[in-house]
């Protein structure tokens, strides 16, 4: 009914259908789902964090005493920028599919109005690989040869603070559009240090076998992206409840563990510190 | 399975339907072999180059419609294109059959005096990841080559193929460049001596990293003979220096998107490159080097490939400013002395330029329409000094820069004639913000890094149309014509002491090579597009005007509103004298 609602209210209104994607209706089952005591995520296949997202949609369904059921989807690419095509995919999986797409950037400044995001439960930072014996990147010399996946967050955030910096305290910034080309040359000494985001990192370090090591962005802070999950606005009291949910996780120090167990401890962001406090 | 069966007996019913009749126009018609003799000095009555001759000059022989008849024009027959998208072609006339590529690589032949279908040949395109390749399949240029009985045809995916002229049947076909990688032709070949050169394009994308390419290939197989790399070259240590010693695998641009010309003389082949990416150096990391061999002219012998020599017209580009436009070979005197130039307006900076192309050595060089990106150049060396105000130093910061990123000058050819010694250059006088902007380098997407304000006029001028007359011996401008709406298609001039061009307004205009006055103009569907040409069949003249889609009308059209965009379908019409005004060639004969 609430679909069928949502359909209906969307066809009326031409102002608001106009904001949602141009689905073919044929593509959309207006059919709602029995889920009984079911919460319904979508995840992506391809996320480099799905297994922990995966986990944490288990536990939001635990506090929320429902089961949480995951819907896997197939979206190619970490859906930041190249909107047009993710909504449009989103909107249909959202329609008829799952009540939540979990494991999302919630930062999006530019969500349109018919998506809600819940509050982050995870900060999961950009970082450093490299062999030098060093704690973050404010800690290599002036002059350091450093990838950087061109672009992204992180790159952006870097660009901005060497630009900061007198000339002969800077690094120099050496731009890759892929990670393996960065990775080939980090391994074949061209450049001594590769910046991209955390999760990204790891999953090529478990690739490797040389002497390397993930480190902070420091002094660079906040340089992360917000991992939630993404609804449809209208359902405001399901994201109500997660938000309680994801709130609980936090504050009972879950979130925190399950950082840790998946290597992203790093990620615990400020903000979730604070909530667990 | 009876589905299936059905299904091959109607393909067999097609394909040999299809050969029976590509059979019964063979014996019908006789295609004389295109010779290196017939590409060097070519028949008036034929256009066998995409801007006629190898030279690209752009200009006919052909004097039947002229300043007194011109106003007699009237339609022959039109086409429209198979496929939509910009309309770019570039049509070619051979023993009386025209051909064109269109978007999607369809290759039609036509018979060019009555506009009847002859062949056509579609290309099975893969299912393309990402908005590039499906925007380039979208706007096409001059795609196909003509020489000895083929077709040589470029493609969306990076192959290089050879169809038969009189059939359009497939001789062979070579996947070129690895187009899942990002590489995509969008301009066509030249062919010379038994070579193809061609220059690919996708060099803005993600997995062209460090290579951009112009190629040559027998033309018998499609096998390759060399190719040059313009983001590297080992022979010459200023390449690496100005990338602020940058991998070669974090270079993008320097794209050679526009076809080349030939000197079989000097065994050179001329070819233009684009800018570098991302556009803005603070992202793209290379300090403030010039990147070579971005907008750039390329001389290369034409044996091996190596690079004779080299003139960077605009270095240390931030601002989507590239340089690949046609090279145009001019022979003429200066100062008493016989002279070989190179003219050019090389870039959508639109300052045109004039080099020796036999030693790359800098003639002169002159501003046309407003930009304020170049404050001076050495009129000895020809050394650019760039405007260093407009390079931002922070992201996201905000500078005006003209001409916009659509031109100045774009695709749109230039024409020379020698009637004159002029060469007629058709421009828009545009500007637009650029700052930079991060966007996600993803699979199948190009990235230039940069956010671009809409299109507006420069200071104190509401005309944003120009053709420019300019005297090929000292850059200085014979006559300007200005109008609100953009020229939006390649001009062609013509021994009838004609200049013809067409406009974002629908206008098809005939002006007076001498002195710019309009002799006549007529109204089509769409906004003027592609590479008009002219030829000559059983004593007539014929002008052949593309029409269509044309994307630099499109984002200008703000500057014009007055006349709102009106964008039929991608048409082709052809226009010809009564067959009772005019003498005809034949007749003069």
């Amino acid at each position: 009914v609430k679909k069928l609602l949502l359909i209906s209210l969307l066809a009326a209104l031409g102002l608001a259908a106009a904001q949602v994607p141009a689905v073919p209706q044929e593509l959309l089952d207006p059919r709602r789902r029995l889920a009984g005591d079911e919460v319904v995520f979508c995840l992506n296949e391809k996320s480099l964090t799905r297994e922990f997202d995966e986990r944490v949609a288990h536990e939001i369904a635990n506090v929320l005493v429902l089961q949480a059921e995951i819907y896997p989807v197939d979206y190619s690419s970490f859906p930041l920028f190249n909107p047009e095509e993710f909504y449009f995919f989103l909107y249909i999986d959202l329609i008829n599919n799952c009540d939540a797409f979990i494991g999302l950037n919630t930062s999006v400044p530019t969500y349109p109005d018919w998506i809600v995001p819940t509050r982050a439960y995870a900060t999961v930072p950009y970082a450093l690989m490299t062999g030098h014996d060093v704690d973050s990147l404010g800690e290599l010399p002036a002059g350091t040869r450093i990838g950087s996946l061109m672009n992204t967050i992180g790159d952006t955030a870097f660009i901005a603070y060497n630009l900061s910096l007198p000339a002969e305290r800077q690094w120099m910034r050496i731009p890759y559009g892929q990670i393996d080309v960065m990775m080939r040359h980090l391994l074949d000494g061209t450049i001594e240090a590769a910046l991209a985001w955390e999760p990204t990192l790891r999953d090529e370090l478990c690739r490797i076998d040389e002497p390397l090591s993930i480190v902070s962005l420091r002094p660079l802070t906040d340089v992360s992206v917000s991992m939630g999950a993404l609804l449809l606005s209208q359902d405001d009291f399901l994201r109500a409840l997660l938000d309680d949910a994801i709130g609980e996780l936090i504050s009972n120090g879950t979130m925190a563990q399950l950082l840790e167990e998946y290597g992203l401890s790093s990620g615990l962001s400020p903000s979730a510190e604070g909530a667990q406090r | 399975v009876i589905k299936a069966g059905l299904f091959r007996i109607l393909a067999a019913v097609l394909v040999f339907g299809a050969i029976a009749s590509g059979l019964a126009q063979q014996q019908e018609r006789t295609y004389e072999p295109v010779t290196d003799e017939m590409l060097l000095n070519p028949d008036p009555a034929e256009w066998l180059n995409w801007r006629g001759t190898l030279d690209l000059h752009g200009y006919s022989e052909l004097d039947q419609i002229n300043r007194e008849t011109v106003g007699d024009l009237e339609l022959a027959w039109a086409f429209p294109m198979p496929t939509g998208g910009m309309q770019e072609i570039s049509p070619l006339v051979h023993d009386g059959i025209m051909y064109w590529a269109s978007n999607d690589n369809i290759v039609q032949a036509v018979d060019a005096a009555t506009g009847e279908l002859i062949w056509e040949y579609r290309h099975v395109l893969p299912e393309f990841e990402g908005g590039y390749h499906n925007y380039q399949r979208m706007r096409q240029k001059n795609s196909v080559a003509l020489y000895d009985d083929s077709v040589i045809l470029s493609t969306v995916d990076a192959k290089l193929m050879s169809l038969d002229a009189l059939t359009g049947q497939v001789e062979w076909e070579v996947q070129v460049h690895d187009w899942e990688a990002g590489y995509s032709y969008t301009a066509g070949p030249v062919v010379y001596d038994g070579v193809i050169y061609a220059g690919i394009s996708g060099c803005s994308m993600t997995g062209t990293a460090g290579g951009c390419y112009i190629t040559a290939h027998d033309v018998e197989t499609g096998e390759e003979i060399w190719r040059v790399n313009t983001l590297a070259d080992p022979q010459n240590e200023e390449v690496d220096a100005s990338w602020n010693g940058l991998p070669v695998e974090s270079r993008w641009g320097a794209t050679p998107w526009t076809t080349g010309s030939v000197d079989p003389e000097l065994g050179l082949t001329y070819w233009g490159t684009g800018m570098p990416i991302p556009y803005p150096e603070i992202i793209r990391g290379s300090g403030d080097g010039d990147a070579l061999y971005t907008n750039s002219t390329l001389a290369l012998d034409m044996e091996t490939g190596e690079i004779a020599w080299y003139f960077q017209h605009l270095p240390r580009d931030n601002w989507d400013l590239d340089s690949p436009f046609e090279r145009v070979l001019i022979d003429t005197e200066i100062d008493g002395e016989e002279r070989s130039l190179l003219v050019t307006i090389p870039g959508k900076s639109s300052i045109a330029f004039a080099l020796d192309r036999e030693t790359g050595e800098f003639i002169w060089a002159r501003d046309t329409i407003y930009q304020n990106v170049v404050t001076e150049i050495d009129p000895e060396t020809g050394e650019v000094t760039l405007n260093e105000e407009l390079i931002p130093t922070e992201v996201g910061q905000e500078v005006m820069v003209c001409p916009s990123l659509s031109g100045g000058k774009l695709w749109q050819a230039v024409s020379y004639s020698p009637l004159t010694n002029a060469m007629y250059a058709p421009l828009a006088e545009t500007c637009n913000t650029v700052s930079p902007s991060p966007s996600e380098f993803l699979p199948g997407e190009a990235v230039g890094a940069t956010s671009i304000g809409p299109r507006v006029l420069p200071p104190n001028q509401e005309e944003a149309g120009a053709i420019f007359a300019i005297d090929v011996t000292t850059g200085e401008h014979l006559w300007v014509h200005r109008q609100r709406p953009i020229f939006s298609g390649s001009v062609l001039t013509t021994a009838g002491g004609l200049l013809f061009a067409g406009d974002a307004a629908r206008f098809l205009k005939a002006f007076d090579q001498e002195t710019g006055e309009v002799l006549w103009e007529t109204r089509l569907n769409s906004p003027i597009g592609g590479y008009m040409m002219t030829y000559e069949i059983d004593g007539e003249q014929y002008l052949a005007v593309p029409t269509g889609e044309v994307a630099q009308a499109s984002s200008a059209a703000s500057l014009f509103p007055e006349f709102p965009l009106v964008s039929g379908s991608n048409s082709l019409f052809v226009f010809k004298l009564p067959n009772d005004t005019g003498e005809s060639a034949a007749a003069k004969e």
